[in-house]
C-alpha cells in the first residue's frame, strides 16, 4: 500500500507538489495523470527515496519511506523517466550489477535476468546497451523495476519511446502484475494509455491533487458542465423544435445537435412522434473521460 | 561493506577497460621508457667518470685534494628525471581523466537515477567510485613501477637496498599525487550539473593552483625579499688604486684573486638568503598545489643529498651535498607530505558531502 500525508516538495521556494494526500491499496493499478511539470515525476522521486519531502511524509507498505529507505528499496521496483544504464556493458551485466544490491547469489541472478529478459524480448540481444534504441531502452529499464520481484512498482512514463507492440506487451504484463497481487503507480500525462490499464486515477495539476477516485468518478467529479448535449437523427427532415430549456440547436438535414439545461430527450421523442417522424437515433451525448480531464486540467480546476 | 566492493570492483573495471585509461597509460609508458633510457645514458656516463675518479686517485693518489672522492652516480636520477619531466603532468592528466565524469557522467546518462533505485547507499556509491578510481590509478602505478625496474636489470643496473626502497616510496607519493587530482575531479564532477562543466571546473583548479598561484608567489617574494643582490665586479676604479699602490704584480694580483673571492662568497651568502626568502614565500602561495609539494617530496626521496631550500639559481653550499636517510629528507619535507596526505582527503570530503545532499532529478 501507498500512502502520503500532506507531502510537499519546495525547490527554489517554489513547491512542486503541494501538500499531497493520497492512498493506494494493495493490488491496484494506480494512473496518475497530470500535464508536464504538473509534480508527477516528483512525488515519484519522493515516494522511491531518491529525494526526501520539504514537509510532510510518504509510506509504503507501512515503511516511512524518508526514515528507511533502503528497506522502502527492497520493496520497490522504479522505471524512472528517460530511464539510463551503462552504455559500456551489456543489457545483462547492468542488470547483474544492479541485482547484486539484493539478497540473490549467482545462480538466482542469472535465472531471474534470463527470465527478465525474456519478457522484454532482449534475451540474446548481446550488443552493449550504449548502441540500443530508446525503445529497447525502455523495456531494459522496464526489467531493472522488475528485478528483485517487487510488491510495489513506480512507473514513470512507461510508455515513452515504446512502439504499439511494446505498449500492448506492457499493459499485458501490467495486468498480470496487478492479478498477481502487486501495487503499481503509473505516471503519464496521456489520458488514454492510463484509461486503458488502471482502475484508479489521480489527477495533479500545479502540485495539487486535484480529483482522483475511479475513472467514472473522477469524470463524474470533475464534469461541472452545466448543459447537455442530446443528438437527434430523424427518418425525416428535422422539424424545428422549440422548448424553454433548448440553448441552442444545429440542425443539419435529417440530423439536430441540441444543447439544452436538462435532459429533454422525452419531450422530443413525444414532438417527433405527434408530426409522424420516425426516430433512428435519440442519444446523450456524453463527455469522455479525456473532455473533462482537459477542461478541468488545462482550462478549469487545475488553474492556480 | 559488499555494496562499496561491489561499486568498487564495477569501477576500476571500468577504468582499466576503458580507451582514456589505456590510452594514457600507453603514452605515460612510452614517455617512461624514454625518459629511463635518456636517464640511464647519463647514468652510465657519470659511472664511468666515477670509475676513472676511483682510478685516478688509486694510480695518483698525491694529486688529489686529500678527503676527495668522485661523487658515485644513484640510479635514483633516472626516476627524479621521469618525476620533473613526466610523472607530474601526465599522472595528473591520467588522474583527472578518469575522475571528471564519474558522477556527472551517470547524471547525464541517467544511470545514476536507475542505480540509487535499488537498496545502495549513497555513501557507498561514492565511496566505491573513489576505492575504485585509486584502485585503477593504484594499477598504472604499479605496471610503472614494474615496468621501470624491470627494465633497469634488463639494462643490468640493479638497484642498492636503499635505492630500492626510495624508488618504491616515490612511486607511493606519486600515487598519492595522483589522487590529488583525482579528488580533484571527483569533486568537481560532483558538483558540475554536467562533464563538460565539471572538466571545465577541474582545470581552471589544476591552472590556478599548479600555475597561477606559484607563479604569484614568486612574484610576490622577489617583491618582499627586495632588491637581487647585484653580482659583484671588480671596478675600473679598484684596479687603478691597486696599480698605484706599491706592490709587486705577482702580489697585486693574489690581492685580488683573494678580494674577488671573498667577495663571491659574500655576494652567494646574500644570494642564498635572498633565495630563501623567495622560496618561502612562493612555498606558502603553493602550499595548496599538489605539483610543488609532489616535487619536493620526490626531491626530498630521490635526492639522497636533498636540502629543502636548494635550488634557487641553482646555488648551494658544500655542506649541503652531505647524505641525508630518507627517513631524514621526509622530516625535512613534513609539511608538503601532510598537505599531499590531507589536501585529496578534503576534496573527497566536499565531494562526498555534496554527493550525500544531491536530490537527484
Amino acid at each position: 500500500m501507498i500512502k502520503t500525508e500532506n507531502m510537499t516538495k519546495v525547490y527554489n521556494g517554489n513547491k512542486a507538489v503541494d501538500g499531497l494526500n493520497l492512498e493506494i491499496a494493495e493490488g491496484d493499478i494506480f494512473g496518475f495523470l497530470g500535464p508536464n511539470g504538473a509534480g508527477k515525476s516528483t512525488t515519484i522521486l519522493m515516494l522511491v527515496g531518491l529525494i526526501e519531502p520539504s514537509e510532510g511524509k510518504c509510506i509504503i507498505n507501512d515503511i516511512e519511506v524518508a526514515r528507511n529507505p533502503l528497506k522502502v528499496k527492497e520493496l520497490i521496483g522504479y522505471l524512472p523517466e528517460n530511464v539510463g544504464f551503462y552504455g559500456n556493458i551489456t543489457a545483462e551485466q547492468n542488470l547483474d550489477y544492479f541485482a547484486r544490491f539484493y539478497p540473490m547469489d549467482a545462480d538466482e541472478r542469472k535465472k531471474r535476468i534470463g527470465e527478465l529478459l525474456e519478457l522484454v524480448q532482449l534475451d540474446g540481444v548481446s550488443q552493449k546497451v550504449g548502441g540500443y534504441s530508446r525503445g529497447m531502452t525502455q523495456r531494459l529499464g522496464f526489467a531493472q523495476a522488475l528485478l528483485n520481484n517487487p510488491e510495489v512498482i513506480f512507473l514513470d512514463e512507461p510508455t515513452t519511446n515504446l512502439d504499439p507492440e511494446g505498449v500492448l506487451q506492457l499493459r499485458q504484463t501490467l495486468k498480470k502484475l496487478s492479478d498477481e497481487g502487486k501495487t503499481i503507480f503509473f505516471s503519464s500525462h496521456i489520458l488514454a494509455e492510463v484509461a486503458q490499464v488502471c482502475n484508479t486515477i489521480g489527477i495533479i495539476s500545479n502540485g495539487t491533487l486535484i480529483e482522483r477516485g475511479t475513472l467514472d468518478e473522477v469524470k463524474t467529479k470533475l464534469d461541472v458542465r452545466k448543459t447537455v448535449k442530446i443528438i437527434v437523427e430523424a427518418t425525416e427532415d428535422m422539424p424545428a423544435i422549440e422548448h424553454e430549456n433548448i440553448i441552442d440547436v444545429e440542425y443539419k438535414g435529417r440530423r439536430a445537435v441540441i444543447e439544452a439545461k436538462s435532459d429533454i430527450r422525452e419531450y422530443i421523442s413525444r414532438y417527433l412522434l405527434e408530426n409522424n417522424i420516425g426516430i433512428k437515433e435519440l442519444r446523450i451525448e456524453e463527455p469522455t473521460l479525456e473532455d473533462v480531464f482537459m477542461e478541468s486540467v488545462y482550462k478549469g480546476k487545475g488553474g492556480k | 561493506m559488499a555494496g562499496i566492493s561491489v561499486v568498487a570492483k564495477k569501477e576500476f573495471l571500468d577504468h582499466v577497460m576503458g580507451w582514456k585509461f589505456l590510452l594514457i597509460l600507453a603514452i605515460l609508458m612510452i614517455i617512461s621508457l624514454l625518459a629511463i633510457y635518456q636517464g640511464v645514458e647519463s647514468y652510465n656516463e657519470n659511472l664511468e667518470r666515477y670509475k676513472e675518479g676511483m682510478v685516478e686517485i688509486e694510480e695518483h693518489p698525491e694529486v688529489m685534494p686529500p678527503g676527495w672522492m668522485p661523487e658515485k652516480p644513484s640510479i635514483l636520477f633516472v626516476f627524479q628525471m621521469m618525476s620533473m619531466l613526466y610523472f607530474g603532468i601526465l599522472g595528473a592528466i591520467l588522474a583527472i581523466a578518469i575522475g571528471f565524469n564519474l558522477i556527472s557522467g551517470e547524471k547525464e546518462s541517467g544511470s545514476l537515477k536507475s542505480l540509487l533505485s535499488h537498496p545502495v547507499f549513497r555513501d557507498t556509491i561514492i565511496n566505491g567510485k573513489a576505492l575504485g578510481g585509486m584502485g585503477a590509478l593504484g594499477f598504472a602505478m604499479l605496471v610503472m613501477t614494474l615496468l621501470s625496474i624491470g627494465i633497469l636489470m634488463m639494462l643490468g643496473i640493479m638497484p642498492t637496498g636503499d635505492e630500492f626502497v626510495r624508488i618504491l616510496v616515490f612511486m607511493g607519493f606519486t600515487l598519492l599525487f595522483m589522487f590529488s587530482f583525482f579528488a580533484i575531479a571527483l569533486m568537481c564532477s560532483t558538483i558540475a550539473k554536467n562533464s563538460t562543466r565539471a572538466i571545465t571546473y577541474t582545470l581552471v583548479i589544476f591552472i590556478v593552483i599548479s600555475a597561477v598561484m606559484p607563479t604569484a608567489g614568486m612574484f610576490v617574494g622577489m617583491h618582499l625579499a627586495g632588491d637581487m643582490p647585484e653580482y659583484p665586479g671588480m671596478s675600473r676604479q679598484d684596479i687603478n688604486e691597486a696599480e698605484g699602490e706599491d706592490i709587486s704584480k705577482e702580489e697585486q694580483i693574489e690581492e685580488q684573486i683573494e678580494e674577488q673571492e671573498r667577495i663571491q662568497e659574500e655576494w652567494q651568502e646574500e644570494m642564498q638568503e635572498y633565495g630563501k626568502k623567495v622560496m618561502r614565500v612562493r612555498e606558502m602561495f603553493s602550499i595548496a598545489d599538489p605539483k610543488s609539494n609532489f616535487d619536493k617530496v620526490s626531491s626530498a626521496v630521490l635526492d639522497p643529498t636533498f636540502e629543502p631550500l636548494r635550488g634557487f639559481f641553482g646555488l648551494g653550499g658544500e655542506e649541503s651535498r652531505a647524505e641525508t636517510s630518507i627517513l631524514e629528507a621526509l622530516g625535512m619535507v613534513w609539511k608538503n607530505l601532510l598537505v599531499l596526505l590531507v589536501f585529496p582527503v578534503v576534496m573527497f570530503a566536499i565531494a562526498y558531502i555534496k554527493f550525500m545532499r544531491m536530490d537527484i532529478r
